[in-house]
């Protein structure tokens, strides 16, 4: 294809990178990116790979071809077991200790630009696992290191857009936070390097976890069915209801005489006789709380309709067809139910505006009853005690409601961690595709992890047994290791289940992980139907930009409806305040937002 | 009876008495003291209370329990800043960007300022426009990065001195200085004793602007000293952070991600925990010294500049 005709490409399939995660300050940041600058970027950063370029734009998903490979290579296999395996468990499925060769002689050093993170990692160069890796591949690499968060933590790449527009470009990026709407952007545009041909001819580790979770190949790829990243996986199984997940002060339930409740009513009684009996004794008990942070509806909600995560925005799927809750009916009776609460007295505008210090110090002063929280850490500080306030909160299951409706707020979405990205500017990515798949090897991962094997982390032993008691795999002698001597998580990883049940678990005083996977349990049982929970989603970028605009104006609206009707501000009870709600709703676009929604359903490759 | 009364009217129209002092204007004064020991307390408040969070134990933040003085004092936080090769080394950095920011913006403003308060000078008008346009429309991030790049400046001390060295603010109000200090008819009596334009700068101009260095230094001073954006863009080596970079840094990771959140990450997630708590005040009292130290000498000299500068 001859330049001009790849300029035109660019022109159709690229304007401006926006985020589909509806970060407004970030997808301000990104419009700077416009089509020009990108065209600019990408010209000046030399027209290198123009194999890449060739690939056109077509975001036609139709018939993907399947990537067959680098031809007159042979494919790389699968390393021995290690000499130094540990014992697995008889059904372990995941990352395991394997032999492997250097490949590289170092002669070409790679730059590749990360995080920084002072932390764990300190400086990229001279870090513990950075030499580790260079032994074990022979590819020698210079990392740069860009700070990518805000001082809020949502991603910030100021820099690393200021770095392509410039036209300064690695050869690759590891751990930069961007968006699926812009990889796949990206991608099209030339920027970064297809890898589906590399994969199948280089990467034997990924196709093994490919074959262990089938639902990464079609996670990985973009909107034009290739693949432009290379990432990691993490199958947390507590993080799957997270976010809807309550929390009760167990001392609390028992000194008043109650036991777990399982219906709404019993919930009703139960935060009465808190409110009463005031087990805190300091006068100032809050029977249940919640905050900006921790949204009380995934929780109640669900005892009446389906309510998904918040990242979700209140999409679930019916019959392929993906429709908004917080307008139905079902709804309604959750809102009247919220009312009822506060006309209870049993809660008040701190359940919707308290902000995540706030609920802490009521939980440290021992003052919360239950609580709508990602983990007991926000509930009161984490201790290495387990007789502390932290560890007296158990997992309070959804109850049921008047209706019969009992579900968990749970997705099972693939939790995918950082990625790595290889640029136009690589001229060797068959070198950084073979480099990141050792670090799914199970001792590299143990070793970005945890530091140096035999001093920060081991083997377990046998007979030792993991978070589910059977064989262990892996235990931390010392954790966190030092700074300088792993990676944490900003390598490519496979925390695989068994993986993560591989830890060493004293069954008398469990590992913290235990008692997240305990508090999950009960929730696993009340989940929804796989098909009715939206997937993860890419929006092409004129829907990424509609979708974040959106957002911003239906999110806060829906927010402040619940805890406006819930505090009596709007009545519920009144058919004409709730009709002027769900018209509002109509005028603000849900229509076209639901329908931006069922587009990328329909097109997200899985 | 009427006694009292009439020598109460007497002596309250005694020629003798304070002027000034009536009724209304006590009230004045009280709603006034008032009003200021409100701004006051609004100001030494937080103050306050980052030096109490400082000095106290984290557990007692976490439970609310400081509010005005330190609970379980303790210098701990200050050791562990101390102790960090990363944030003495920013706090190094921090102070020579500092020093050489004010002393350069100063020096370029002087020279700006007073030349486009020279009646003289052809093109003023419009040169002090050319001035106005960058301040007004900002290029962006990508060109200034583009030309900061090109210049070789990237990942250089410079590039966190030189873009933005000289604030248009500054020099218009330096410009005003001039116009109403430095008048027409000192240039000319010194012309007549034999000045040349230098002589006449260097050596009557100048020291007639104390006030206004003062302020300039000031503004400079402070603005590189919380300024984080040009070393974050322009700079890759962590050993030439700017303190408020490093501080950023800390921030940002002390917030956790709950999705990132492992059973792996338990001590992580505690230790990070612990060093935030113990830091963060710490670290706000540390960055909020050298502003504090700084202003009480050139404060006298900067109401005066601030003031005279303003007025057109």
């Amino acid at each position: 294809m001859a330049k001009p005709s790849y300029a035109h490409d660019v022109a159709m399939c690229g304007s401006n990178g926006v985020t589909n995660e509806g970060d407004g300050q970030m997808a301000d940041r990104l419009t700077t990116l416009s089509r020009r600058t990108m065209l600019a970027a990408t010209a000046s950063a030399g027209m290198v790979a123009t194999t890449s370029m060739l690939a056109g734009c077509s975001s036609d998903p139709g018939t993907p071809e399947e990537p067959k490979g680098i031809e007159n290579v042979p494919v790389k296999e699968l390393g021995p077991e290690a000499s130094d395996s540990p014992f697995y468990p008889d059904d372990y499925v995941g990352p395991r200790a394997r032999d492997y060769e250097p490949f590289s002689d170092g002669a070409t050093e790679l730059t590749i630009v990360v995080p920084q993170n002072s932390n764990i990692v300190g400086d990229w160069n001279t870090n513990g696992f950075s030499k580790w890796m260079e032994a074990r591949t022979g590819v020698k690499i210079r990392y740069q290191s860009v700070l990518t968060q805000g001082a809020d933590g949502a991603a910030d790449l100021t820099k690393i857009n200021a770095m392509i527009g410039a036209g300064e470009l690695p050869d690759a990026f590891l751990g930069v936070p961007f968006s699926p709407a812009q990889i796949s952007l990206y991608g099209e545009q030339g920027l970064f390097l297809p890898l589906d041909d590399l994969i199948v001819t280089y990467a034997p580790e990924l196709r093994q976890v490919f074959e262990d979770d089938p639902d990464l190949k079609g996670n990985l790829k973009s909107l034009d069915g290739k693949t432009y990243q290379f990432k990691s996986i993490s199958d947390c199984y507590h993080c799957r209801v997270s976010p809807g997940r309550a929390w009760v002060h167990q001392d609390h339930l028992e000194d008043v005489g109650a036991s777990l409740p399982t219906t709404t009513e019993d919930l009703r009684d139960l935060l009465r006789l808190f409110k009463e009996k005031d087990p805190s004794g300091t006068g100032a008990m809050v029977p249940m709380a919640a905050g900006v942070d921790n949204r009380v509806d995934t929780y109640i909600m669900n005892s009446f309709i389906q309510t998904p995560a918040p990242d979700q925005n209140w999409m679930v799927v019916e019959d392929g067809q993906v429709t908004f809750v917080a307008n139905t009916p079902q709804w309604r009776e959750g809102l009247r139910y919220l009312r009822s609460l506060f006309d209870d007295g049993l809660i008040d505008s701190g359940l919707f505006t308290a902000t995540a210090e706030e609920v802490l110090r009521m939980g440290n002063q021992g003052r919360i009853g239950v609580g709508r929280a990602y983990y007991q850490g926000e509930l009161a500080d984490i201790t290495d005690s387990a007789t502390d306030t932290w560890a007296r909160y158990v997992a309070l299951p959804p109850v049921e409601g008047p209706e019969g409706v009992r579900l968990s707020c749970w997705s099972d979405n693939l939790i995918t961690g950082i990625p790595l990205l290889i640029t136009n500017k690589c001229t060797n990515p068959e070198l950084l595709v073979q480099w990141a798949d050792y670090q799914l090897e199970l001792t590299a991962q143990c070793n970005s992890q945890a530091g140096e094997k035999g001093t920060d982390w081991d083997w377990a032993d046998e007979g030792q047994v993991g978070l589910t008691g059977e064989q262990a795999v892996w235990w931390n002698k010392k954790y966190p290791p030092d700074v300088g001597k792993g990676w944490g998580q900003l390598h490519i990883y496979n925390f695989s289940r068994s993986y993560r049940d591989g830890i060493v678990s004293d069954p008398d005083q469990p590992h913290f992980e235990r008692r997240l996977q305990e508090a999950t349990e009960p929730y696993e049982e009340l989940r929804p139907d796989r098909e009715t929970q939206l997937p993860t989603l890419i929006f092409d970028e004129v829907a990424a930009t509609d979708q974040a605009t959106s957002e911003q104006t239906i999110v806060p609206y829906v927010e402040q409806a619940i805890a406006e009707f819930a505090l009596g501000r709007r009545n519920i009870n009144d058919d004409a305040v709730w009709d002027e709600y769900v018209s509002t709703l109509d005028k603000m676009g849900i229509e076209r937002f639901i329908e931006l929604y069922q587009t990328a359903y329909d097109t997200t490759p899985r | 009876m009427s006694r009292p009364a009439t020598t109460t009217r007497i002596t309250s129209s005694r020629p003798g008495a304070r002027i000034g002092d009536t009724k209304i204007d006590r009230a004045y004064s009280r709603v006034n003291y008032l009003v200021l020991a409100v701004f006051s307390l609004m100001v030494i408040y937080p103050l306050t209370f980052v030096l109490s969070a400082s000095l106290s134990e984290p557990e007692a933040l976490t439970r609310g329990d400081v509010w005005l003085w330190p609970v379980g004092v303790n210098l701990e936080a200050y050791a562990a800043i101390f102790d960090s090769p990363q944030l003495v080394r920013g706090f190094l950095n921090s102070v020579g960007y500092t020093v050489s920011g004010a002393l350069l913006g100063t020096v370029l403003t002087m020279l700006a300022g007073y030349v486009l308060a020279r009646e003289e000078l052809p093109f003023r008008r419009m040169l002090t426009l050319f001035c106005l346009v960058p301040a007004l429309l900002s290029a962006g991030i990508i060109p200034t990065y583009l030309v900061v790049y090109n210049l070789g400046l990237i990942n250089t001390p410079l590039a966190v001195i030189l873009p933005g060295a000289m604030s248009v603010f500054n020099v218009l109000i330096t410009r005003t200085f001039y116009q109403m200090n430095v008048p027409l008819e000192i240039h000319e009596a010194a012309r007549v004793d034999g000045a040349n334009e230098f002589a006449f700068f260097l050596r009557i101009a100048v020291p007639l602007s104390k006030p206004i260095i003062a302020v300039n230094l000031l503004f400079y001073g402070v603005t590189q000293w919380n300024s984080w954006f040009n070393a974050y863009l322009y700079l890759n080596d962590q050993d030439l952070f700017p303190l408020q970079l490093v501080l950023r840094e800390v921030l940002t990771q002390s917030q956790i991600d709950p999705s990132q959140l492992a059973g792996a990450d338990l001590g992580e997630l505690v230790a990070q925990r612990e060093l935030f708590d113990k830091l963060k005040y710490a670290m706000i009292v540390v960055a909020m010294i050298p502003p504090l130290i700084a202003y009480p000498f050139v404060q006298k000299h900067f109401v005066k500049g601030a003031l005279i500068g303003a007025v057109k």
